[in-house]
């Protein structure tokens, strides 16, 4: 893979932000229910909170599918 | 995993075989080839059956088995499996071409191993390069 589209995939990922936490604050879901609903582990929800790991375009859908939501309202792309 | 009288009996045993293997290895030169053999031999059918044990514990433990079914799903976590075998993939195709190399010029093993070794290390490529072909066609 050309180095410069690498790089720009790695800033893309840091750049995307997402409300999780404080949506499933506002449902008064805990991380172990909401994982369970989401059939991943308690750790992957975690990460995602933190923005250590950005979810496949699948999960962010059944996210936004659980909380009724859209995408864009959980996940937040910030642009280069 | 829940601490069972079957997975405390399978540690037992996994610490038995490296205890008679480690024996083994060290009192090859001085005892009897039947003895060291018999020793090895032991040490296998320990870790044969602490794995049998271990397994039979695995199954039966029902918070262990959702784990591991969940831990398939994760994406996560098979990322993180995926990229740790990337990583490995890459050690190898570095330390398998050195170690080849290094038996080359000290001459530590004949030919045909040598010839051995260089195919696996082709073979390594080759195997990559097709992968990459095939999932580019299907990606």
């Amino acid at each position: 893979m050309d180095v410069k589209l690498a790089l720009r995939f790695v800033v893309a990922g840091e750049n995307l932000k997402n409300n999780i936490e404080s949506i499933r604050k506002q449902k008064k879901i805990n991380q172990q229910e909401l994982a369970d609903a989401l059939e991943v582990t308690r750790q992957t929800i975690s990460s995602l909170e933190t923005g250590r790991y950005n979810p496949s375009i699948i999960l962010a859908f059944r996210i936004a599918n659980f909380f009724n939501m859209k995408i864009e309202e959980i996940f937040i792309y910030e642009g280069e | 995993m829940k601490k069972t009288k079957t997975v405390v009996f399978a540690r037992i045993l996994i610490l038995l075989a490296i205890t008679l293997f480690l024996a083994a290895v060290i009192t090859q030169a001085s005892l009897s080839i039947y003895i060291s053999s018999a020793l090895y031999l032991s040490a296998i059918v320990s870790f044969s059956i602490s794995m049998i044990l271990a397994t039979i514990a695995a199954y039966k433990d029902k918070e262990h088995m959702k784990n591991v079914e969940l831990s398939k799903k994760d994406e996560r976590i098979q990322k993180i499996m995926i990229h740790s075998k990337a990583k490995a993939f890459d050690v190898l195709s570095y330390v398998l071409p050195l170690a080849t190399s290094i038996c080359f010029v000290n001459k530590l093993v004949d030919t045909s191993t040598l010839l051995i070794l260089g195919v696996v290390s082709l073979l390594l490529i080759a195997i990559q390069v097709y992968y990459f072909t095939k999932y580019s066609k299907e990606m």
